[in-house]
């Protein structure tokens, strides 16, 4: 599945330098996107993504522990991850999924 | 660019050609020329393939353009819908692409920015029409003719913005995708949906690898207990007429569409209600259909009588489980008081 992302980032939505990470968890897909993905975004920055099925089930907890991975590959802190969700379609979709709470955006 | 003629251009509704036999009309040649064409009509619809690979059905050969033309089955594993990525890819790397040809991922990013332009001049022009009315009104200006200077949707040179928003240094991973020749190789392929696969073998006679429907439902059930349920569904919309596709993009199950993707947008967002599995609480229900309402499409809740099955399902014994399940429907749709009064 992480495999089937990684193909999908780099030929699908251009990214850059993507790489998987096996934990003990679960895969973890590190990339770098050809533009910025949110419109706070400063500068373009890389990305942490776990890779989903679209009929999982998800917990807090469960995503406590991705953070903490992507934190102990990365070495340090990460504010936000992405969750792949890939159908059995092939169409994959991306979430943000933040750690702990986000200011809203004015519109 | 002209508009194509979509119903020229997608004739068949499903990978199935009927042959029209001509009219008999009082005439002897008429009947011996329907004898002849009756006689040796050849089955001319076309016979695809599938194979089964890591967990997932891809069309092989003609089926891959065959199955996405005829019935707008699967999806391009690097494209939105129809395979493109190798339309999109050329060009993007400055290889050949013949002329005319445009993905329809291009046609909507070059659609987007054609609209954000005309609205930034429409905006332009409303502010110095109020200046000059404001101007008017202190004495400043005369009220001149009415001039016929509203903005108009800019004509732009599809190749010139194609090449401008492509306009990113080459990377290193995209010496993946170009053989020592230089010329690209396609590494896209149609996926089929699980419920696609078996509905095509069933009813079209799709061959995949060397599964039978007995393999196929105990493969797919093994991934998703829920299979025989969805496929149900699926069965159900796609027999009536409906092209159904994927529905994860609005967290629905299913999106219908009456033609296929090409014709009109989906008008409907399908969820599977399991009957004896618990209902999501409001909460969860007023969320989904806010997303759906959002893309201006209908939220259907579909609520299935799963029946118990056991043993084998083979060719012969799923048609039985298939009558015994019962589909029904249940449309929900936000009221809003000021809006909806006549």
């Amino acid at each position: 599945m992480a495999e089937q992302i990684r193909t999908n980032l780099v030929h699908q939505h251009l990214w850059s330098d993507v790489v998987i990470h096996q934990t003990k968890l679960t895969d973890l897909v590190h990339g770098t996107p050809p533009r910025t993905l949110h419109p706070d975004d400063a500068e373009i920055r890389s990305e942490w993504l776990v890779p989903a099925r679209s009929n999982d089930d998800w917990t807090i907890k469960q995503w406590d522990e991705c953070f903490r991975e992507a934190e102990g590959v990365a070495g340090k802190d990460v504010d936000r991850m992405l969750m792949a969700i890939v159908d059995n379609d092939s169409t994959i979709v991306y979430y943000f999924v933040y750690k702990g709470l986000v200011k809203p955006r004015k519109n | 660019m002209k508009k194509q003629n979509l119903n020229a251009l997608y004739p068949h509704p499903y990978p199935y050609v009927v042959d029209v036999v001509p009219p008999v009309i009082h005439n002897p040649i008429s009947v011996l020329y329907f004898l002849c064409r009756w006689i040796f009509a050849g089955n001319t619809s076309p016979e695809y393939t599938a194979e089964y690979v890591d967990g997932v059905v891809r069309a092989v050969g003609d089926a891959r353009e065959g199955l996405w033309k005829m019935g707008f089955f699967g999806k391009g594993i690097l494209s939105r819908s129809e395979p493109s990525w190798d339309i999109r890819t050329k060009r993007r790397l400055g290889l050949h692409v013949e002329e005319g040809v445009y993905a329809p991922e291009e046609v909507t990013q070059f659609r987007r920015e054609q609209r954000q332009h005309f609205k930034a001049e429409r905006a332009k022009a409303e502010e110095e029409e109020l200046k000059r009315r404001q101007d008017i009104d202190r004495g400043l200006a005369v009220a001149d003719k009415n001039e016929d200077d509203k903005p108009v949707r800019p004509e732009f040179d599809r190749d010139a913005f194609l090449a401008k928003s492509y306009e990113m240094e080459k990377r290193t991973e995209d010496d993946e995708v170009v053989d020592s020749l230089g010329n690209l190789v396609d590494i896209e392929f149609l996926q089929l949906m699980d419920v696609e696969a078996l509905f095509l073998h069933m009813a079209f006679g799709l061959k995949v690898g060397d599964m039978d429907v007995k393999a196929m439902v105990d493969e797919f059930t093994r991934k998703d207990p829920r299979f025989l349920t969805y496929y149900a569904v699926y069965h159900h919309y796609r027999s009536l007429g409906w092209c159904v596709r994927s529905g994860i993009k609005f967290g629905a199950d299913f999106l219908l569409y009456k033609k296929g993707p090409p014709f009109t947008h989906a008008e409907f967002c399908i969820k599977v209600m399991p009957k004896d599995e618990p209902m999501p609480d409001f909460w969860w229900q007023s969320n989904l259909c806010r997303v759906i309402g959002g893309v201006k499409k209908t939220t259907v809740f579909c609520f299935v009588d799963v029946p118990k099955v056991e043993g084998v399902v083979d060719d012969a014994k799923l048609v039985e489980v298939l009558k015994q399940f019962k589909v029904r429907e249940v449309v929900y749709r936000r009221w809003i008081p000021s809006r909806n009064r006549d």
